[in-house]
């Protein structure tokens, strides 16, 4: 008897041990989950007649039939904006019978190479990266989209230059349903007392002028896991160099033509070099830029007191930061266009996107190819908050922020600033060029003397990336 | 019906169903025709569905990596040795496979010592299911999910910002004057913080093993020993250690291969930046961010070569443990 319940205690035992260790293991992981930054994970929700009129519009496209089976959808949008877009394509679905599998992964030009290669493509993508489906359609592995979208509608309500970036011979392989800027110039209204709108060399001015009385004027983070470096890349990097160089020479270090040790590109390098080094400029210098995430970057803005001034960051920071930093509101955040350097390059506006293609031609990829180019399901993209769309039969006004009303303004509206939107030439440059890049640039922020054998590495993997 | 759900009847039921079919119709076919040679051949007839499977995942895709290692990024020409040689003479390779060495010296030596000092210790005192369930919590830990963690706790703010990172936050309270250090970024350390989060992950299975193999230990040799004089370091140098030792090589060699092929601490804390890459990081990145196939497979072989006499070592060490 004594022996049995001996037992039974051991089991017992056993069995707290087990749910301790599981329950510690589990707390552990979710906390860690917790902590690291995550996005507002609530659905959109729509206006009724923005609702109404993309589902009668996606009607139309499959011709009041309920098609039905299902459409495999790559991407690579994730937590906020992946549940905008998905829940952007319900009217599709709801049309059609039709059902959307959407999969978002952040290695998705891996994967989709992959599955190309195994002779199993995704039925649609949606792609951030316009250099490889221009290669993919060359190489004659996509769908044209002539006559599947509405070529007139689409020619008349997207961008010209947008358009092109996704046509090979003369026919549309894919287009941008959404894009973001690039090379913003935030500050938190009721700290900064610098110049407003400056030129490059005035913004410089105010900097050292803080620098030298101890206060670091510049907020910068480049850490991003496996893309740790793009920061600095995309936000300072690119934007000097075509803001004093222009977009002609940005293509030409894009195809190659401009080599990466050229003095234009070393200028570049050495002028980021020069801010994200010195500790004067940045606080804590480049060990600081280097173990701050990107998302945290411009908290410094809003401690009391300041801990640095202006970050140069894409058109999310305006409604992350509100939403997401302690003492950030919709207030006190501003910003301005990154600074000028040459005149005539004063107006180029940086932007990424994401584009859609077809790899598989069957009725229900044609009808999502079809919806996603409509301005109604624009709209609801615009309505959530969570995008920009180049689609000019979408006003300004349907967006929630006057921030992103003003930023819509100018990508549409205007064909002058349309005229100077350019794609970052880091999703132009061949995959294994910008991985390196970003790279090389982390490496060269922790050790500046190694600046030309950096860059003689870039050309060397530039070179053999063609 | 989903493609998915499809696919999945198939693997669970059809598989293990067309191989039942196959063997029964082998089984068959022996009684039926083999006659007296049945006895020889029946076992390779069972053995051929898991040498097909072998063929199919394991040996294809070794022989398919030996080849394209010998060809180019796109796989499209020949090269020979070149990827070979590009892993001992390129320097940032070479520096890639420095930072392996120090994983697996560092790593397995402080996995068996920390291993060895908590089973032999913890077997003396009362409270050692307790001790002992705290030590290898971390092993039921996810690799990703514990590196997201230390990433966490090993985060710098500069000094005169309040310090985010736990360890910073620690040794600043309890050191006045205390600087605190980017332990992921500064190369002094750096490797060796990842190590760490390597060894405090999996200390725990070196102390279970090893505590399994002091429980196997005679108490009544241990006690004539202590009658007889032995001090208890003795009793450890002479009776103990020489006992422990199959389990010792059996930890040892998982460990080494654990350092060799170490990816997801790297990966999830640093992305292999600041110095940090290792051999399995680095070959990911040469396929996936650099989509030079060819390189990623030599060094996917030169993994495999380093791995395997470890591996050899390890079956003998466990063969040894089990005969004991």
């Amino acid at each position: 008897m004594r022996a049995n319940f001996g037992l039974r205690r051991a089991d017992r035992r056993g069995t707290t041990r087990f749910i301790l260790v599981a329950t510690i293991a589990a707390a552990a992981s979710v906390s860690a989950a917790a902590a690291a930054p995550t996005k507002d994970s609530d659905q959109p929700a729509f206006p009724a007649a923005s609702l109404a009129a993309a589902q009668k519009a996606a009607s139309q496209i499959v011709h009041g039939k309920k098609i039905g089976g299902s459409v495999d959808f790559l991407g690579v949008l994730t937590g906020a904006q992946g549940e905008a877009l998905t829940a952007a394509l319900k009217p599709l679905e709801d049309a059609s019978g039709m059902k959307v599998d959407y999969e978002a992964t952040f290695s998705q030009q891996s994967i989709l190479q992959t599955r190309i290669d195994a002779g199993n493509p995704p039925d649609a993508v949606f792609s951030s990266y316009p250099l490889q489906l221009v290669q993919l359609a060359k190489a004659g592995k996509l769908i044209p989209l002539n006559g599947v979208v509405d070529m007139k509608a689409a020619a008349r309500q997207y961008p010209k230059r947008l358009l092109d970036l996704g046509t090979v011979k003369g026919k549309l392989y894919a287009y941008f349903p959404i894009v973001n800027y690039h090379a913003l110039v935030w500050y938190n209204a009721d700290q900064y007392s610098g110049p407003r709108n400056p030129t490059w060399p005035q913004l410089q001015a105010w900097a050292s002028g803080s620098a030298a009385q101890g206060k670091p004027p510049w907020c910068a983070g480049i850490e991003s896991g496996a893309v740790t470096g793009w920061p600095a890349a995309n936000e300072l990097l690119v934007p000097l160099f075509v803001r004093r160089y222009g977009p002609k020479l940005a293509t030409a270090w894009e195809q190659g033509k401009l080599a990466w040790s050229s003095p234009q590109v070393k200028w570049a390098w050495s002028t980021v070099g020069a801010i994200l080094t010195n500790p004067k400029m940045v606080n804590g210098g480049a060990t600081a830029v280097a173990s701050t995430n990107f998302l945290g970057a411009g908290n410094g803005m809003f401690t009391s007191p300041p801990s640095c001034f202006v970050l140069s960051l894409g058109q999310f920071y305006g409604s992350y930061a509100p939403a997401a930093v302690q003492g950030a509101s919709a207030k006190n955040v501003g910003h301005f266009a990154f600074p000028s350097i040459t005149k005539a390059y004063a107006r180029a506006q940086f932007v990424d996107g994401n584009q859609v293609a077809l790899l598989r031609n069957r009725a229900q990829g044609r009808a999502l190819a079809a919806y996603m180019a409509t301005p109604q399901f624009a709209t609801l993209l615009a309505e959530s908050g969570q995008f920009l769309v180049p689609n000019s039969a979408v006003s300004h006004n349907v967006y929630p922020t006057p921030l992103a009303r003003q930023l819509a303004k100018q990508l549409v509206e205007s064909k002058k600033t349309q005229a100077a939107t350019i794609l970052l030439p880091t999703v132009l440059f061949p995959v294994p060029v910008t991985n390196q890049f970003f790279k090389d640039l982390t490496t060269y922020l922790q050790n500046p003397s190694q600046l030309d054998a950096l860059l003689a590495d870039m050309d060397r993997v530039a070179k053999s990336s063609r | 019906m989903s493609r998915q759900l499809l696919d999945l009847i198939l693997g669970t039921a059809l598989l293990p169903l067309g191989l039942v079919a196959y063997l029964v119709a082998a089984e068959g076919a022996v009684l039926r025709h083999a006659g007296r040679r049945a006895g020889s051949l029946r076992p390779w007839l069972w053995l051929a569905p898991a040498f097909v499977l072998i063929a199919g995942v394991l040996v294809y895709p070794l022989l398919k990596s030996v080849y394209l290692s010998l060809r180019n990024a796109d796989s499209t020409a020949w090269v020979g040795f070149k990827n070979y040689r590009a892993i001992f003479t390129d320097p940032s390779l070479v520096a890639v496979l420095k930072v392996n060495a120090l994983w697996i010296v560092i790593f397995p030596l402080a996995a068996v010592v920390l291993g060895l000092l908590t089973a032999v210790l913890l077997d003396r005192v009362r409270y050692e299911r307790v001790a002992k369930a705290i030590i290898t919590v971390p092993t039921a830990i996810s690799f990703v999910a514990g590196s997201v963690m230390w990433r966490l706790i090993y985060t710098y703010n500069p000094p005169g910002t309040p310090q985010i990172g736990t360890l910073n936050a620690f040794l600043k309270a309890i050191l006045p004057g205390f600087v605190p250090k980017a332990w992921l970024i500064d190369q002094r350390f750096n490797n060796y913080a990842l190590i760490f989060v390597g060894v405090w992950l999996g200390t725990g299975l070196a102390t279970l093993i090893l505590s399994a193999a002091v429980k196997g230990i005679s108490r009544e040799l241990l006690e004539a020993a202590r009658i007889d004089g032995a001090s208890e370091w003795r009793v450890f140098r002479y009776i103990m250690f020489p006992e422990l030792v199959p389990a010792l090589g059996v930890v040892m060699t998982t460990s080494v291969i654990a350092a060799i092929k170490v990816f997801d601490i790297v990966y999830v804390v640093t992305g292999g930046n600041y110095n940090t890459d290792v051999i399995a990081t680095r070959m990911y990145s040469e396929q996936f961010a650099y989509q030079n196939t060819g390189l990623a497979c030599a060094i996917a072989v030169v993994l495999l070569l380093a791995v395997t006499p470890v591996l050899l070592a390890n079956r003998a060490a466990l063969r040894r443990e089990v005969a004991q």
